[in-house]
């Protein structure tokens, strides 16, 4: 259900949630239906630009996320097509579980803004959060990791920010130096960040985690001494940077990485060795990974890696992660 | 040499299997193909299983290794829910898949199981870890164990444990003889009585739901709650398993387990630490709790029923007596229920009224605990037969098939007038976290492997759920029935509701 274009203001936005419900609600009813299931467990903020060219991708993963994690979803577009001040459009995404009764909705609300109208975001959205219940910030304005924040888009931005409980986001594609220096700076001012890029590593995280728990690695951590990374991006991608971070913090040896040709894009290949034994993580197609721990072989699924998975395993980690932070701070140093 | 693994992310990893063999007896029996093989599957597919890891099926059809694995495959491929079948990942995976064709009466099976364990260990490195895993049929189990004790197949290096499915003997008597038998081969703490009701995740819920909020537990007692309700309803009939269903019946198959271990979570106290020891302490005190009926008590406080032929949806179906493979005079229960009484502070005096059937009306499994209604009735509920007093709060635990927790309480109709109606407030588990949510299967299969025994049932709960049935299923031996006494599709005998009555109650219709 969709609805005509409303000023942007907190108390219509409001009354047009609870009109489209009470809509919904009676149309149910003549139907002869249940009445409709209001499911909410965050205010889940997509902050996107006319720069974000996978935005009809990212739309379908809201409404696929909405059924594990039922959130009121605000899309703040910042586009030069909007037109003059805020606008917003209300929705509500249903759904019916397959082969049952009741209809399930999540609200969905959409404003649309001129970059130099972004400074009256914050306070619209202020007004339109869940009261009690998580808010979680999906940024995917490549801008606002990109560039200072002293315009009056980033500033915008920035109170919006400070409402979120976490704020994810992509630093894939973004110069690294610059992306990472904005997260540090979020950081340090007590935010919760996750970052995609980190989340693409898990699964050749857990298999090395995995590898060292099986064959009597444990032992033989300390006798490890080269740590290659392979990826297949011109320039070294933050899952690249991370990879190292993270296994810098459990070896005591350095890891070197380097550009192959391979699947990508992103990591290629990881492996470790020591005088007596290897592991290997390399990358063979598109959703697989294969594992050489000495020479037994095993083929390893990357599931997990859609954008769907990705935010999906973000939103379940919602307080601080404390191994993704290690990591981010060795990045630092692996830099400098 | 390191102390832990510093790479380990409990807040992402999920916990995954650790270096061991699986030996299923049973292995081409219908819950390994369409329960244990895809739930193994889908731990590997979520990168769980490790390269250490073999599983060796047995059974009495000849097949090589090759042929096993492929008739796996195919089991994987047709039963496993939510999830995709990935080829590279069935291809690493089916090479930890042997094969052993075997009488279980035979020595050499046992001799040949050893020499193929010792195969994968060699090729897999399992750490010499063996889980035994009984899928066979329960007159099976003496035999297996006994000869697993004789071949010395339940020590090593590594640890040993065995899974053994229900049911848990036929009767308390049974039921105590197989413990001993088993304890003479296997410790109590390596011994896992699997009750997959336990490992579903709304059951588990349940402990979350009510030892994680503050609200609840206040009211979970005899003051405020007036009866509790369990059912588990089945639409179908026995399927084919007319001959097994015979020698069960209801009370037997739901009841005796899966029904009073899930009372038991929903009425236990709340253990001091949430560990396995702990937490089946509580389930286990419940359980001896529950006041065990005199003869000339049963026929007050539990009903047996038989559903016979009717027309469901313009289709005739069959009464039980009528199903393949059942004696067209058979006494068995299709339907059992019980109001059972648990004598301790919390719940003295609350009927728990509890009903299992098949081919009633629907699929459903819930628990429903009525909680007593205001001590002033002010207002008036509408309902077609005019004003009457309202019907009481309502919290409703639904196990499958819409998982999830329902509170009914009453609401001011809109007008002028101050009459109030029902309504209820969903939480629905399965959309409100619409993730898959992983199998009983794989969460017990983990448990076990990881040497997790929380939702496992133990020796003293198995014995002790066998003494509360135990005075019903003497009676009812010993009783003619008039059956059938229910018509297929409707819910169950009249007797059934006459028992509720006699204490001033009614089923609610799920």
């Amino acid at each position: 259900m969709s609805s005509v274009a409303l000023p942007a203001q907190p108390e219509r936005i409001m009354k047009e949630l609870a009109r489209v419900w009470t809509s919904l609600a009676e149309e149910e009813r003549h139907q002869g239906g249940p009445t409709v299931l209001r499911a909410c467990a965050m205010t889940l903020i997509v902050a996107t630009d006319d720069e974000d060219e996978e935005s009809l991708a990212a739309s379908q993963t809201l409404t696929e996320l909405m059924h594990a994690h039922p959130s009121r979803a605000i899309v703040l577009r910042s586009s030069d097509r909007a037109g003059e001040g805020l606008s917003a459009h209300v929705f509500a995404q249903c759904w019916k579980p397959f082969g049952k009764a009741q209809q399930i909705c999540c609200e969905q609300i959409e404003i649309a803004a001129r970059p130099d109208q972004w400074l009256d975001v914050g306070p619209t959205v202020l007004g339109i959060i869940v009261p009690d219940l998580p808010v979680v910030v999906w940024c995917r304005q490549k801008s606002a990791l990109r560039s200072s924040a002293n315009d009056r888009a980033q500033v915008g931005l920035e109170s919006v920010l400070s409402l979120a409980t976490k704020t994810i986001v992509d630093t894939r594609g973004i110069p690294v130096p610059e992306a990472l220096a904005r997260m540090r700076e979020w950081k340090q001012r007590g935010r919760i960040v996750g970052d995609l890029e980190w989340t693409r590593l898990t699964p050749w995280r857990q298999t090395i985690a995995h590898a060292f728990e099986d064959f009597d690695a444990l032992s033989e951590l300390k006798n490890i001494r080269t740590v290659e990374i392979a990826y297949t991006d011109e320039v070294a991608p933050a899952s690249a940077l991370y990879a190292a971070a993270w296994l810098e913090n459990g070896i005591a040896a350095n890891a070197a990485l380097r550009r192959e040709e391979g699947f990508g894009p992103g990591l290629h290949r990881i492996s470790l060795k020591s005088g007596n034994t290897s592991i290997e993580l390399e990358r063979t197609g598109p959703t697989c990974i294969r594992l050489n721990v000495g020479d037994k072989e095993q083929q390893i699924s990357m599931a997990g890696s859609s954008l769907y998975e990705l935010m999906h395993e973000e939103l379940t980690v919602l307080g601080p992660d404390a191994v993704f932070d290690a990591a981010f701070e060795k990045v630092g140093e692996i830099r400098s | 040499m390191a102390d832990a693994n510093p790479f380990q992310d409990p807040l992402r990893f999920e916990r995954r299997v650790p270096p061991c063999a699986i030996v299923i007896f049973g292995a081409n029996g219908d819950l390994t193909k369409r329960k244990l093989l895809p739930a193994l599957y889908r731990l590997a597919y979520e990168r769980r299983i490790p390269q250490n890891f073999a599983m060796v099926g047995n059974s009495r059809t000849p097949m090589s290794d090759e042929d096993f694995r492929q008739k796996m495959k195919e089991s994987v491929q047709k039963f496993i829910e939510n999830s995709p079948f990935d080829e590279s990942v069935w291809e690493s995976f089916e090479q930890t898949l042997y094969y052993v064709a075997g009488d279980l009466k035979d020595t050499r099976c046992y001799q040949a199981i050893q020499k193929k364990l010792a195969e994968a260990e060699q090729q897999n490195q399992t750490g010499d870890n063996v889980l035994y895993y009984l899928s066979t049929q329960p007159s099976y189990y003496e035999i297996v164990i006994e000869q697993l004790g004789k071949h010395t197949m339940n020590r090593g290096k590594g640890w040993r444990r065995i899974v053994i499915e229900k049911p848990f003997g036929h009767d308390l008597a049974s039921a105590h003889k197989l413990n001993q038998q088993t304890h003479e081969v296997f410790p109590e703490e390596d011994v896992y009585r699997i009750d997959h009701y336990l490992g579903k995740e709304t059951v588990q819920n349940i402990l979350a739901f009510r030892f994680g909020n503050g609200i609840f537990e206040p009211l979970w007692n005899r003051r405020y709650v007036n009866n509790v309700q369990i059912t588990a309803a089945e639409s179908i009939g026995v399927e084919g398993r007319g001959a097994y269903y015979q020698e069960a019946g209801a009370l037997r198959d739901m009841i005796q387990n899966h029904l009073l271990q899930v009372m038991a979570t929903v009425t236990m106290e709340p253990p001091t630490v949430f560990d396995a020891t702990n937490v089946r302490d509580e389930r286990a005190k419940l359980l001896r709790a529950i006041r065990v009926m005199k003869p000339e008590q049963v026929p007050l406080y539990a009903v047996a029923g038989q559903y016979g032929p009717a027309k469901i949806g313009g289709q005739q179906v069959p009464g039980f007596r009528q199903e393949e493979g059942v004696d067209p005079e058979s006494q068995t229960d299709t339907y059992a229920a019980g109001t059972f009484f648990v004598d301790n502070w919390r719940w003295a005096g609350v009927p728990f009224y509890i009903r299992s059937g098949k081919r009633l009306p629907k699929r459903v499994t819930d628990i429903a605990i009525q909680f007593n209604a205001p001590p002033l009735a002010m207002f008036q509920q509408e309902t077609r037969m005019g004003p009457r007093a309202p019907r009481p709060n309502l919290l409703v635990l639904r196990i499958q098939p819409e998982e999830g927790i329902s509170l009914r309480f009453l609401s001011k109709s809109p007008g002028s007038g101050m009459r109030v109606r029902p309504v209820s407030m969903d939480f629905n588990y399965g959309s409100s976290f619409g993730e898959r949510s992983p199998s009983a299967y794989e969460t017990l299969l983990v448990d076990v492997m990881t040497g997790d025994p929380t939702l496992y049932t133990r020796q003293d709960m198995v014995e002790a759920s066998w003494k509360v049935v135990q005075p019903i299923l003497d009676v009812w031996q010993n009783q003619k029935f008039n059956f059938p006494n229910y018509d297929a599709g409707t819910w169950g005998p009249r007797e059934s509701d006459e028992m509720l009555a006699r204490q001033g109650h009614v089923w609610r219709t799920p």
